[in-house]
């Protein structure tokens, strides 16, 4: 199967700022979120993608042709910038229909697709208002109707729902992913925060300062951090410097054993759901329990290191407690 | 307790300083109507000279002012979207008409149609000292760093990145400069050309050194107040004032209709 998207060493120059060699695959239909903290260079990757920017090297290859250098009206792609940049003195309707007076993509009549995105995005009611006039969650979907009026083959969100409160980001990520469903159409979402990444993708691409750091499903970069970032990023919160002897670790009551393992000092990687608080398994005093939305995360100090654990239970500080650490959970990383 | 009164000190001091420049011209405006005369008041449209100079002013400064737009808005596009070196110096150089006295810009106009290529352009393409298109010259090299400052401005306001959007969106980048950054920018741009209009309206200094003054050719409604005041028609050199200052208010009014600004 073809590439929707693809990018092959990337680089581009912004003030101070570098991107460095970027690769990047997206399948057709595939959500892509692109995850990072702020300032690592996920907008300016955007901002490449449709074209606003030029990059200093690389390729760009967009339904298996290379638009690099191409003008950002022959990309194809549908840009949905972090402040929407509705065109403030006209209407709902008119920003929708900007597009569809451009757009060298349509062979039928354009009043099909009008109607069809209006009826998808619920449109309707605010149509003939200055778009000055609407709510954030309006102007959002004004943005997204008018970059999908323009038929596009990407379609690259940078940051929708950051303008949005936060009530609302739920529902508008959830309508999200479920418009994606039905139009199958490759998008790259971008954003820095992990709950809502995780809320949409198929996939994830975190980026640090300019680089790519990991690609992969949600899974394997929750479970399989390639690096400390990686994990520190996905709220992995178990760290461990651990050292390799003879292809073994020890981890309390749990031994990690492979001949793949060479010796020397290692990061052990655990995320606190993986690890238990049972009557077998590394003695230690909590620290502190405290609620969060989905679990109860409580430390424990187990004298050299100190562990994170979610369950459902608070405990009393200063209870003493057993920390079971599931071997197969253990991700090792090489420092 | 305190901090009302602060409140209403405050409100007091920045409504009375803010009443002080109207309350001015107010006061110059009432003035010249109540200032005793005993000549017509329809006098620019009943005297053949006065006539042409109130014809030609309006011509020349409406002419002046487009050519000042046209001028203004990609030099104050340019300055408003590029940071390249050496912009800053070009931003100077746009203020540098603004700074300087009018009369500098004839006298320079003049000197340059002394040089070897000023020569060659009033032989080859346009006389200009002492003519018409002189006048227009002028006038647009006096207005067009009022008319940049204001279009840069405008531009100012519009997203940079509302252009690039559209561009995506399958317009090239003429057309996104026509449909988007230049009709978001309306309101700035006529603001513009009222500034460019006003300040050719009644321009005088380097018209008069750069053109002359002569009855039935380059005679402007600016000129003649000076003439009339010059053999002490005051009461003649008022009522030309006062045309001036109907024909401006009535522009203004008419342009920030055209704005949709409301004017009060």
């Amino acid at each position: 199967m073809g590439k929707a998207l693809r990018i092959e060493n990337l680089t581009a120059t912004l003030g101070d700022f570098r991107l460095s060699s970027v690769s990047l695959d997206v399948n057709p239909g595939e959500y892509l979120v692109l995850l990072g903290p702020s300032g690592c260079g996920k907008t300016t990757l955007i901002e490449l993608l449709c074209g606003l920017r030029k990059p200093t090297g690389g390729r760009i290859f967009i339904g298996g042709i290379d638009v690099t250098h191409a003008d950002p009206a022959d990309r194809h792609t549908g840009y949905v910038p972090q402040d929407y940049q509705l065109f403030p003195s006209r209407t709902a309707v008119w920003n929708l229909r900007f597009a569809a007076r451009l757009s060298r993509r349509y062979q039928g009549n354009t009043e099909d697709r009008f109607a069809s995105v209006v009826k998808m995005l619920h449109l309707e009611p605010f149509l003939s208002q200055p778009v000055q006039t609407l709510s954030g969650g309006e102007k959002q979907r004004v943005a997204l109707g008018r970059a999908l009026m323009a038929m596009p083959d990407v379609l690259l969100l940078d940051e929708p729902v950051s303008a949005l409160p936060e009530s609302l980001r739920d529902r508008v990520c959830r309508e999200l992913k479920e418009l994606q469903r039905e139009l199958r159409i490759t998008t790259i979402h971008v954003c820095h925060n992990l709950d809502e990444a995780l809320s949409v993708a198929d996939r994830l691409a975190l980026m640090d300062v300019g680089r790519l750091v990991q690609t992969g499903p949600p899974d394997q970069l929750l479970d399989r951090p390639a690096n400390r970032f990686v994990a520190e990023f996905t709220h992995c919160k178990n760290l461990w410097r651990v050292e390799v002897v003879d292809g073994k670790v020890r981890l309390g009551t749990s031994e990690i054993a492979s001949t793949e393992l060479q010796n020397g000092r290692y990061w052990a990687m655990v995320r606190p759901e993986y690890l238990s608080l049972d009557s077998d398994g590394v003695a230690g005093r909590v620290v502190e329990s405290t609620r969060t939305p989905y679990a109860v995360l409580t430390r424990v100090d187990m004298g050299m290191c100190e562990a994170s654990i979610a369950d459902d239970r608070v405990r009393d500080t200063g209870d003493n407690v057993w920390v079971a650490i599931p071997a197969e959970r253990v991700h090792l990383v090489a420092e | 307790m305190r901090s009302r009164f602060g409140g209403l000190a405050f409100s007091a001091v920045m409504t009375l300083a803010a009443l002080f420049y109207p309350a001015v011209i107010a006061t110059l405006v009432a003035c010249s109507f109540l200032f005793p005369r005993d000549v017509s008041p329809l006098l620019p449209l009943t005297e053949p000279a006065l006539r042409h100079a109130f014809m030609l002013s309006i011509a020349t400064s409406v002419g002046s002012a487009l050519l000042s737009l046209l001028l203004g808005v990609p030099s104050g596009y340019l300055l408003s979207r590029y940071r390249v070196p050496g912009i800053r110096l070009l931003d100077l150089l746009f203020y540098l008409p603004i700074a300087l006295p009018p009369l500098v810009i004839g006298v320079g106009l003049l000197i340059f149609f002394q040089t070897v290529p000023g020569k060659l352009i009033q032989r080859y393409v346009c006389s200009f000292t002492f003519s018409v298109p002189g006048i227009v010259l002028a006038q647009t090299v006096v207005s067009a760093a009022f008319a940049t400052r204001i279009c840069k401005l405008a531009f100012d306001h519009v997203s940079p990145k509302l252009a690039g959007v559209a561009r995506t969106l399958g317009s090239s980048r003429w057309q996104a400069f026509y449909r988007i950054e230049l009709a978001e920018a309306k309101p700035g741009l006529l603001e513009a050309f009222v500034l460019a209009w006003t300040t050719a309206f009644g321009a005088f200094g380097p018209i008069a050194l750069f053109c002359g003054i002569t009855r039935m050719r380059t005679e402007l409604l600016s000129s003649s107040i000076f003439l009339e005041f010059s053999v002490g028609n005051l009461d003649r050199a008022l009522i030309l004032s006062i045309w001036m200052a109907a024909i401006a208010g009535a522009v203004l009014v008419l342009v920030r209709g055209l704005g949709k600004q409301p004017l009060w």
